[in-house]
């Protein structure tokens, strides 16, 4: 009776958590300076990868695929795109067969896997959404297919920190406290040396760290932020307006809740929260906000 | 002859110290640098040593990371716990440490293309709150280290990544100026040791690297700067903002933290709630994060303060009869004895003079005193209580669109929308015009 019991309560806790829809908002500083975080993230972790991790001029070659710097100056984002997936980019980074030493890397590193249907919006201009691959939900320039490099993202958009992407996901593991680690192609071009000719392109994977911005998320850090019961209320009540009207479909509305949301928070520096929990709490609202107005 | 070769030489001189004058700005800003931020760097650094590409020779991969010029950071952290943590003033300093010249002139190109700043020795203010860990003097470096480094205690102080909240705090006088996001880019040498065993010096194995890391102060100056070059709508900067900076500068100097965390709290909520009308939302987001970094800075206590000691540290105003020089005069008073609290603030009971408002003098707490111009229905006057003209006594002064339910004779209508019920910020004043309808 008590092995079935332990049966039973085993298949309860091994069942996956519900897969819940999440947001994911980058600006063009994020995508810029995502290349080097992952080289310096592997770098640190060559143990792990042995000879499949080297150096090469501007990069790192890590399984295969060469991961090349922006800070070069001649190498410019033309397309992004979140894999559902390990998977995936083994499929992607395989010529004729997967390459499946990638994939079984990257399913080391943990990265987050996810169900279709996806949304895809974006705010930057000369960028759309790019949904041609099964498994993919990302972004390229208007020119991808004919080589036009107009919009591309360069070293020096590092500075660039507005939010102008954003992914909404089906996770199949949902994330509440952390990050969620995203699988992301990243194509870089090389301009071509003559007027006519097509970039020299490469793909290459990276898992980012990236933190959902959604009023989930703020209902989340709520939940482990420590305050007073009175202030516990108010941004309660706030975020409970903000889900009503974002089930009613008036994102507007739910952004100003968003911000309503900071506004209690900050006003309550001190008396309610400490300076610290606030920062968190505030700087997430208004990142929802932003989100909710893209 | 001499005559005529001295006219250029002076022309020379005037040139040069003109140059001199215009390279040599230089000014004072403290920074706190985490344990985390300077783990972090590490990473940073082997990917940009890595970007430099052909610029750089060199670069070799080692378990755990990169080995460049002779230096490797490879396993900080973890194998190697972090023994000391040192800002380095130039490039030029590293010579005290790095003996061989091609590894000096190789770690001078990676730091030149890194564009790190340079500032003027000696530090200032060096605290940390790790415990088991102190400032070391040295002339061309802010140098913190545990004690297994200092004193050879074992691997007393040693630390790893669950230190990463650990804070070293220190000011600098850099040069040049700061990016966009109002930091700095700061050189710093790491050194990273295994542990001996059982805690007895025995054999270990070290490891030292130099990295940068990008920190913006913490101070208020800096913050004050910031807020400058980001708001541009002058009601946000000048009525709302500006005073309240005025009242956390006054509150630092008379060591009144508690205020000086108000008014900080109260600019930050007045910045979030501007947004978007008053100010951009991610702007609003990046001056929240630098006031709250200014709160962290006032908030900071190092790990020796302790309040009854009778030695006056950082975050505490006064400790027993350490008043820092401090008297009734000096924080506002007329006269007096001034004297600390039991949890290290100053106690003004004994202070005279107290402030009388309406004499034309600012005394005490008071925020302005203009004498008879003091007045409670003037836009913008200092009012009869001696506080500056704000969003909530009753008169609607020249940054504000209404006051209560004043709405200077404006509607939904009149501003353009086709119905609804205009009203009125509490906190800032300005119109309310979430239920106005397009």
């Amino acid at each position: 009776m008590v092995l079935l019991l332990a049966l039973l309560v085993g298949l309860v806790t091994a069942t996956p958590a519900a897969a819940t829809e999440r947001t994911f908002v980058f600006s063009r500083a994020d995508f810029a300076a995502m290349i080097d975080t992952f080289n310096g993230e592997v770098l640190a972790r060559s143990a792990d990868f042995g000879r499949q991790l080297r150096i090469r001029p501007d990069g790192v070659k890590f399984f295969g695929r060469s991961c090349t710097s922006l800070g070069d100056g001649t190498h410019v984002i033309s397309r992004i795109r979140v894999l559902d997936g390990a998977d995936r980019a083994a499929q992607l980074a395989g010529k004729r067969r997967p390459n499946v030493k990638l994939g079984d890397a990257l399913t080391s590193m943990n990265v987050a896997a996810w169900n279709p249907p996806t949304t895809t919006r974006t705010l930057a201009p000369w960028w759309f959404p790019d949904t041609s691959q099964e498994g993919a939900a990302g972004f390229a320039i208007a020119g991808f297919k004919n080589g036009d490099a107009m919009g591309t993202i360069n070293a020096s958009q590092v500075t660039d920190v507005i939010p102008k992407f954003l992914v909404q996901l089906d996770l199949a593991t949902d994330v509440t406290d952390g990050p969620a680690l995203l699988l992301i192609g990243i194509t870089t071009d090389v301009p071509p040396s003559r007027l006519g000719k097509m970039p020299k392109r490469a793909e290459c994977f990276v898992v980012a760290p990236v933190y959902p911005a959604d009023l989930q998320a703020l209902v989340d850090l709520l939940a482990r932020t420590p305050m007073t019961d009175t202030l516990r209320t108010t941004v309660s009540g706030i975020l409970d307006d903000a889900s009503a009207s974002l089930a009613a479909n008036d994102p507007a509305a739910a952004a100003r809740y968003a911000k309503s949301f900071a506004v209690a928070v900050a006003h309550g520096v001190g008396t309610d929260i400490s300076g610290d929990a606030a920062e968190k709490l505030v700087v997430l609202a208004l990142l929802v906000n932003d989100a909710l107005g893209i | 002859m001499i005559r005529a070769l001295a006219a250029p030489r002076l022309l020379l001189a005037l040139l040069l110290l003109i140059i001199v004058s215009a390279t040599a700005h230089a000014e004072p800003h403290t920074f706190q640098l985490t344990v985390g931020d300077a783990l972090t760097s590490v990473d940073r650094y082997n990917a940009f040593l890595v970007s430099l590409g052909k610029q750089i020779h060199g670069v070799k991969l080692v378990p755990g990371g990169t080995v460049f010029a002779h230096q490797s950071c490879a396993g900080l952290g973890s194998v190697f716990r972090v023994g000391s943590i040192a800002m380095v003033s130039s490039p030029d300093a590293l010579a005290s440490t790095v003996t061989s010249r091609a590894a000096r002139k190789a770690l001078d190109t990676v730091f030149a293309a890194a564009g790190v700043e340079t500032w003027k020795p000696p530090g200032l203010n060096a605290e940390t709150n790790l415990p088991f860990w102190s400032f070391v003097k040295t002339d061309d470096r802010v140098k913190f280290a545990a004690d297994a480094v200092t004193t050879g205690s074992g691997d007393v102080g040693l630390l790893g990544p669950e230190a990463s909240a650990g804070v070293l705090r220190f000011t600098l006088d850099v040069h040049g100026f700061p990016d966009l996001f109002g930091r700095y880019r700061l050189m710093l040498e790491l050194y990273g040791r295994t542990s001996s065993q059982d805690g007895a010096l025995v054999k270990f194995g070290e490891s030292r690297c130099f990295t940068f890391v990008d920190l913006a102060p913490i101070d208020l100056p800096a913050f004050d700067t910031l807020i400058h070059a980001n708001v541009t709508n002058s009601r946000l900067l000048h009525s709302i903002l500006e005073p309240r900076l005025e009242v956390v500068d006054t509150a630092l100097l008379r060591r009144d933290f508690v205020r000086a965390l108000d008014a900080l709290a109260v600019i930050v909520s007045a910045i979030v709630s501007h947004a978007p009308t008053l100010i951009t939302v991610p702007k609003a987001r990046f001056l929240a994060e630098a006031g709250y970094r200014v709160r962290r800075g006032v908030e900071f206590s190092p790990a020796n303060a302790q309040c009854g000691d009778g030695v006056r540290q950082t975050g505490e105003a006064c400790d027993g009869n350490d008043l820092g020089g401090f008297t009734c005069v000096s924080v506002g008073f007329g006269s007096g004895t001034l004297a600390c609290t039991a949890d290290c603030h100053f106690d003004t009971s004994q202070c005279g003079g107290t402030a009388v408002c309406g004499n034309g003098i600012v005394e005490g707490t008071e925020e302005c005193d203009n004498g008879a111009a003091n007045s409670n229905t003037k836009p913008d006057a200092c009012r009869t209580n001696c506080k500056r003209a704000y969003c909530g006594d009753g008169v609607i002064d020249t940054y504000e669109d209404c006051e209560g339910k004043n709405l200077n004779g404006e509607t939904c209508v009149s501003l353009g929308y086709t119905s609804g019920k205009l009203s009125c910020d509490s906190v800032d004043c300005v119109f309310n015009e979430d239920n106005c309808n397009d």
